[in-house]
């Protein structure tokens, strides 16, 4: 994977640290924007492109591990490397719980930090992959009729059309029909993919009436 | 109240012989003495003679200077106060008088005037109060001339005394009464004689009484008693009665003769004593300290509960082996200790004790020689065992030492933990920069300005690690200030001028309030300007983020007359500072603020101490932080 595009967004209250990591990530061909602060980095930063954090873990005001927090509540949060002076050592365990990416030391070696990077990337990819089939499945699913959504739910819940017609009262070739426009509205060609289509959009399976 | 009757009427009433009525003084339960005008002993009953320790006779013709010579003082002070119209004078003796030869154990003398025959001048009579009035001595069978002015003169002794006398008949009637007797009763003798002494004590006593009387014999001719009697003012009284009977042949109870006196103060000065003694006691059970009560002759007389553990001992065994067995008698303190305790009647200082299981031990002893209620000396011996105490006193230290190392294993931890840190901030810089630089260079057409910017910012960067090295260093061995004479405000204008130089640090404005007579002082300017900005600084990061209206740091100058010192205060409106860290802040690598060093505060500290000032922190009233430190004014006439 190439660095071409991808923004790293580097928190840290040290201006050295700050100005140096802008240069050699600015070389790597990364786009770089530095925060001195944590909340800097809240109010400015959108996090719709490729992205990652590199984090100080210590701050003044508001600190890495206290941003991890802000950032995990809101939902969206890009993956985050911590970088650590010497001697914050019990924060590492908490920040890799929380799922930081890394956790590196300072002052930090350039391929451990490109390593860390790009595993960041991979995985901001894949956020960014999931956060789109979870709007697009939502984008489907709010096309269904009620009654629709009420027959895919069964479906997914593993039952026969059969089955269904009885629950619901119709006849089981009314059924068939509610279940080939679903398919269509879902864009889906099985049932597998409705199943991974309704978790996307946070639609529970029907086993029962 | 009647006068009572004259002496000469009642003369006849008198029915004894001489050696009666002597007999009835010689067994008095109080000491008698009649001295003649020139302060010569002519009459000292038994009880006297024991006090003084010189036989009764011995005394006759004597000068009382001789024998009681402290007494001489207060019979001529009584004899001059009887010259001048006193009936009594008593003196309540104080106990270092008590201790005098001739007084031994006497706490009471009441003086009175002896009528002697017409045309002679009356001779001083005293009674005496003390010494231990349960035995009553069995007088000896005196010499008496049986001459006309003896009787004279034993009358005259009978009437004066101011105790009372009286003689009874079996059946309880009074025969006789002397002039004590109707004063202190207030009556007229003609209302007693002939009457019962009962009516006069009160009725629950007469029962025991009568049965007490009820036990003379020939053989047993003196009952000693006491009755609570109700004087003439009604109040109820303590009298101690000695009572003799005199028998026929056969042994059949004649006539009782009684002296008595008034024992009320005496019977409530004992009690006061003894609950002042058991109060006493008390203490000295409950002491932690050990007390021994000795002898000077070495005896140890009781231990209390203390002294018991300290040496292991019952009090009973200590008190049978005596000080030479639980002093080491071999200790080179011990004879100048004694010494000096008989010389001044006191000691304090440091022996060695012996234990049950002769263990030897250094103990802190102070030891007072005093005399007890029966003039006795004693000694009293309070006791601290030092071994306990040293050992204690070790034991604190290597707890202490212990302490103390890992309090710098932890310092030191912090101090590493805190360079590294801070050190590694300029080092990413400078290792990033370098990495980009090098990345640089291998491209084909590397630009020279880019890369001489990343060369300017590694050295940027290698200076500021290179200022923190030095500013650890600075605390670690602060360099001698070069003091010079100067204005604090001049030195205060010059930190904030900087500080607002700095673009990023004059978000928060810095308010002024300087003092107009603060005296020049003596430091070292440098010092105190990073001493300034330091705090400064703190103070608007203590304020960062958040609405900048009513921010505001404080620097206010003022001059400690007291402390002849210039006081500079800076203050801020930010969180302010836990009073559980007001002490704290000062000390390296101990930091309240995520990111901080722990650096800035300590160096402060070390600076303005190095300019012979003070520096501390409080809270703000209203909120916010203040740190305050002195600086001394320059040593020199203030114009």
């Amino acid at each position: 994977m190439t660095a071409a595009g991808s923004t790293v967004f580097v928190v840290d209250d040290d201006e050295s640290v700050r100005r140096g990591l802008k240069r050699l990530l600015g070389i790597l061909g990364y786009r770089v924007e530095s925060f001195g602060t944590a909340a800097e980095l809240l109010s400015r930063a959108s996090f719709g492109r490729s992205c990652c954090i590199v984090l100080d873990i210590r701050m003044p005001g508001m600190t890495g591990l206290e941003l991890q927090d802000r950032l995990a509540e809101q939902g969206d949060s890009p993956p985050i490397i911590f970088l650590t002076a010497f001697g914050d050592v019990p924060g590492s365990v908490l920040a890799m719980k929380r799922g930081a990416v890394d956790y590196l030391q300072k002052p930090v070696d350039e391929r451990e930090l490109t390593a860390a990077i790009q595993a960041a990337l991979r995985r901001d990819e894949q956020r960014r992959r999931e956060a789109r089939e979870r709007d697009d499945a939502r984008a489907k699913a709010a096309t269904l009729t009620p009654r629709e959504r009420e027959v895919m739910q069964y479906v997914v819940g593993g039952a026969a059309n059969k089955q269904i017609a009885g629950w619901m009262g119709i006849a089981e070739k009314t059924v068939k029909i509610h279940r080939g426009r679903v398919m269509s509205k879902m864009c889906v060609g099985s049932v597998a993919d409705l199943v991974v289509a309704c978790q996307h959009a946070d639609i529970a399976p029907r086993k029962q009436p | 109240m009647q006068r009572p009757a004259k002496p000469s009427r009642e003369r006849h009433d008198w029915q004894g012989d001489v050696a009666s009525i002597r007999r009835l003084l010689d067994a008095a339960p109080f000491g008698i003495a009649v001295f003649d005008g020139r302060l010569r002993y002519r009459y000292v009953n038994e009880h006297l003679a024991e006090l003084n320790g010189v036989a009764a006779e011995e005394h006759i013709g004597r000068r009382l200077e001789d024998i009681a010579p402290v007494a001489l003082g207060l019979a001529r002070e009584a004899l001059a106060k009887l010259a001048s119209g006193a009936k009594v004078v008593e003196h309540v003796l104080p106990p270092e008088i008590r201790q005098a030869p001739g007084l031994r154990q006497v706490w009471k003398a009441r003086w009175f005037r002896v009528s002697m025959p017409p045309r002679r001048k009356p001779w001083l009579g005293v009674t005496v109060d003390g010494g231990t009035p349960a035995g009553v001595p069995q007088p000896k069978e005196a010499k008496d001339s049986g001459t006309r002015a003896d009787e004279e003169f034993y009358r005259a002794v009978v009437e004066d005394l101011t105790e009372v006398v009286s003689r009874t008949l079996p059946d309880g009637t009074l025969t006789f009464v002397n002039e004590g007797y109707c004063r202190y009763f207030g009556k007229n003798r003609g209302e007693i004689v002939g009457s019962k002494w009962s009516p006069r004590a009160t009725a629950d006593d007469v029962p025991g009484n009568e049965a007490q009387l009820g036990t003379l014999s020939a053989a047993n001719p003196v009952v000693v008693n006491e009755d609570r009697v109700c004087d003439r003012d009604g109040a109820v009284r303590v009298m101690q009665f000695a009572n003799r009977g005199f028998f026929d042949a056969t042994g059949r109870l004649l006539e009782t003769q009684s002296v008595g006196r008034d024992v009320t103060a005496q019977k409530e000065a004992e009690l006061a004593l003894r609950e002042s003694e058991e109060r006493y006691r008390s203490l000295v059970q409950c002491s932690m300290d050990a007390v021994l009560l000795t002898a000077p002759d070495g005896r140890i007389l009781s231990a209390n509960d203390a002294a018991c553990r300290m040496f292991g001992r019952t009090e009973q065994e200590l008190v049978k082996l005596g000080r030479s067995e639980v002093v080491d008698p071999t200790d080179p303190s011990l004879a100048p200790g004694l010494q000096k305790r008989d010389r001044t009647g006191r000691f304090n200082g440091e022996l060695t004790l012996i234990r049950k299981n002769g263990e030897r031990f250094k103990a802190e002893v102070s030891s007072a020689l005093f005399h007890d209620s029966r003039g006795q000396a004693r000694t009293s011996m309070v006791i601290r065992d030092l071994s306990e105490m040293l050992a204690a006193k070790e034991r604190i230290r290597a707890q202490r030492k212990a302490l103390s190392r890992v309090e710098r294993a932890a310092r030191l931890a912090a101090m590493t933990s805190s360079v590294a840190h801070e050190i590694s901030q300029p080092l990413t810089g400078i290792v990033s920069t370098a990495l980009a630089a090098r990345r640089l260079l291998s491209r084909p057409a590397p630009s020279l300005d880019e890369l001489r910017e990343c060369l300017d910012e590694i050295l940027e960067d290698s200076r500021r690690a290179g200022h923190y090295i030095e500013s650890v260093r600075r605390i670690v061995r602060r360099g001698d200030p070069s003091g010079r004479t100067l204005e604090i405000n001049d030195v205060v204008r010059d930190a904030i001028r900087l500080i607002l130089a700095d673009t990023e640090a004059s978000v928060v404005p810095v308010a002024t309030r300087l003092g107009k007579a603060v005296p020049r002082v003596w430091a070292d300017p440098i010092h105190i300007q990073h001493v300034l900005q330091n705090l400064i600084a703190n103070a608007q990061r203590a304020m960062a983020g958040g609405d900048p209206g009513g921010k505001r740091v404080e620097v206010a100058t003022a001059f400690d007359a007291v402390r002849r010192a210039a006081v500079v205060t800076v203050s801020d409106r930010g969180p302010g500072v836990p009073p559980d860290k007001l002490e704290w802040v000062f000390e390296a690598f101990h930091t309240t603020r995520p990111g901080g060093l722990g650096l800035g505060l300590a160096t402060c500290r070390s600076l303005v101490e190095a300019n012979g000032g003070r520096i501390w922190a409080a809270q703000r009233r209203g909120g916010g932080a203040r740190f305050q430190f002195t600086i001394p004014v320059a040593e020199e006439p203030t114009a």
